[in-house]
């Protein structure tokens, strides 16, 4: 049996004579976490794009749960199971924490929310949102607008929006950025229990985080991966100090 | 060294809800100074308040013996205060060089000091802002804050979301700016390179300045209280 939920092929994409990612050729296994780390502007979040179908490959092929989603749109990848964060926060600024969580489980049930309607329905996606909003630990914020969240807490949020997806795979690029101390506790608590449910492919720059949380991880530069390992594996590659570490383990 | 920035009582509200309740402090020309606190305590909120982007705000803020509360932002800009805001917020539209010379003011920092602090910005400058990488957009934003020629350069998060590599960068690049004796206000969760940096710490909880103080009064404890680390 296969064990990868996820498996991508030969995947490029150019950008007129710019390569922003050139055959890449990467998996994500059950009740795994696969970190991707890489340079700035290396294609991480390019290669994210093209996994939800935002941005278009021009050759290669992806898998998910064994069905190929290679010619779907971004739209009915997300419904099959893709469901990722963004690198800058894309929360709706006017609705509340709750809000957010709750309309985030209304796309994934394909439900529009009638008040006066189905009022048990409405209880259950209540205690839902709320449970969800205790995980990230935002439930001392459950009715501030988004718009007046800091920035941290918005990056909750998003992790937020993405469990309430409940998704076959998790997408997440640079969650931990603009958390505090303890909020990448939170989160890296967070990410080790909820893998079994759906893994993830992480798209993060800390360091510590990515070492506490990877089973694996892929560096890619320039667009090309050039490195999967374990942590271990990774830490003690020469190659991956000098084009991203920059310093020693 | 003399007063370049004073805050007292300072309070803001976003619509009904207060976010600052009674947030002091000092800065003194020269002085690099790091505000600290966790997520949603208000470090954020208040440099807003400062540069005059928040709707609803009162107490004192004088700079360089100018009472900034009530001012319309671009006055705030104008009197010395480049702000490198969170998240980035490059121009996305324009290029690297229109980036630069857009809010440009007269000054010690011209294009060659940026391109030589940041040469990627020179190889760049045709390019829009929208076509860099996150790490280059940093430095944009930084390079941009400088061409105001600031008597107080405010950074908010600059490190964020970059790779290791260009954080060690950024970091050399703000150790550059200390030495030239540029002002600098800093909001940073590496409290490693802030505790090497800074000459003077504040920190806020729940809209508050709670301590103040320098880095060898800020023990494990009061980091465990107040900062979670």
């Amino acid at each position: 049996m296969n064990n990868n939920i996820l498996n991508i092929k030969n995947l490029s994409k150019s950008f007129g004579a710019f390569k922003v990612t050139d055959d890449i050729a990467i998996d994500l296994k059950f009740n795994e976490i696969h970190a991707l780390i890489g340079p700035n502007g290396a294609g991480k979040s390019t290669l994210i794009k093209q996994i939800v179908g935002s941005v278009k490959h021009d050759i290669g092929s992806i898998i998910l749960d064994q069905e190929d989603i290679t010619d779907l749109t971004d739209i009915e990848r997300a419904k099959i199971g893709i469901s990722r964060t963004f690198q800058v926060s894309s929360v709706i600024p006017k609705f509340s924490a709750l809000e957010n969580i709750i309309l985030s489980l209304l796309e994934k049930n394909q439900k529009t929310f009638q008040l006066f309607q189905n009022l048990q329905s409405n209880k259950d996606l209540f205690s839902k949102a709320e449970r969800i909003l205790i995980e990230i630990e935002l439930d001392n914020q459950s009715n501030t607008l988004a718009s007046e969240l800091s920035h941290g807490d918005r990056r909750k949020l998003e992790v937020g929006l993405a469990l309430a997806m409940n998704p076959k795979v998790f997408l997440f690029d640079e969650p931990m950025a603009g958390l505090d101390e303890a909020g990448t506790k939170m989160m890296i608590n967070l990410f080790k229990k909820i893998k079994s449910q759906s893994p993830i492919l992480l798209i993060e720059h800390d360091m510590d985080a990515v070492f506490a949380l990877a089973d694996r991880i892929s560096v890619i530069v320039y667009g090309k991966i050039v490195a999967t390992g374990t942590v271990e594996e990774i830490k003690s590659n020469t190659l991956v100090h000098d084009v991203y570490l920059g310093y020693e383990v | 060294m003399s007063l370049l920035l004073e805050i007292k009582s300072l309070k803001s509200w976003y619509g009904a809800s207060q976010a600052l309740f009674d947030v002091n402090m000092k800065i003194e020309s020269g002085q690099v100074v790091a505000l600290l606190g966790r997520n949603g305590m208000g470090k954020s909120t208040t440099i807003n308040s400062i540069c005059g982007l928040m709707h609803r705000y009162e107490g004192e803020i004088n700079f360089n013996d100018l009472s900034l509360v009530g001012q319309p932002s671009y006055k705030i800009a104008q009197s010395g205060i480049g702000l490198v805001p969170e998240g980035r917020r490059a121009f996305s539209n324009l290029t690297v060089l229109e980036n630069l010379t857009a809010t440009a003011r007269d000054g010690e920092w011209i294009l060659e000091n940026i391109y030589e602090l940041f040469p990627k910005l020179e190889e760049r400058k045709s390019q829009r802002a929208s076509s860099l990488s996150g790490g280059e957009q940093q430095m944009l934003v930084i390079g941009r804050a400088l061409m105001t020629n600031p008597k107080l350069l405010i950074l908010d998060e600059a490190t964020e979301g970059l790779s290791p590599t260009i954080r060690i960068e950024i970091w050399k690049v703000i150790e550059t700016l200390k030495s030239k004796d540029i002002s600098i206000l800093i909001i940073d969760k590496s409290l490693k390179q802030l505790l090497d940096l800074a000459d003077k710490f504040y920190i806020i909880e729940k809209g508050k300045t709670i301590w103040n103080g320098i880095a060898k009064d800020l023990t494990s404890k009061i980091a465990q209280k107040y900062l979670g680390v």
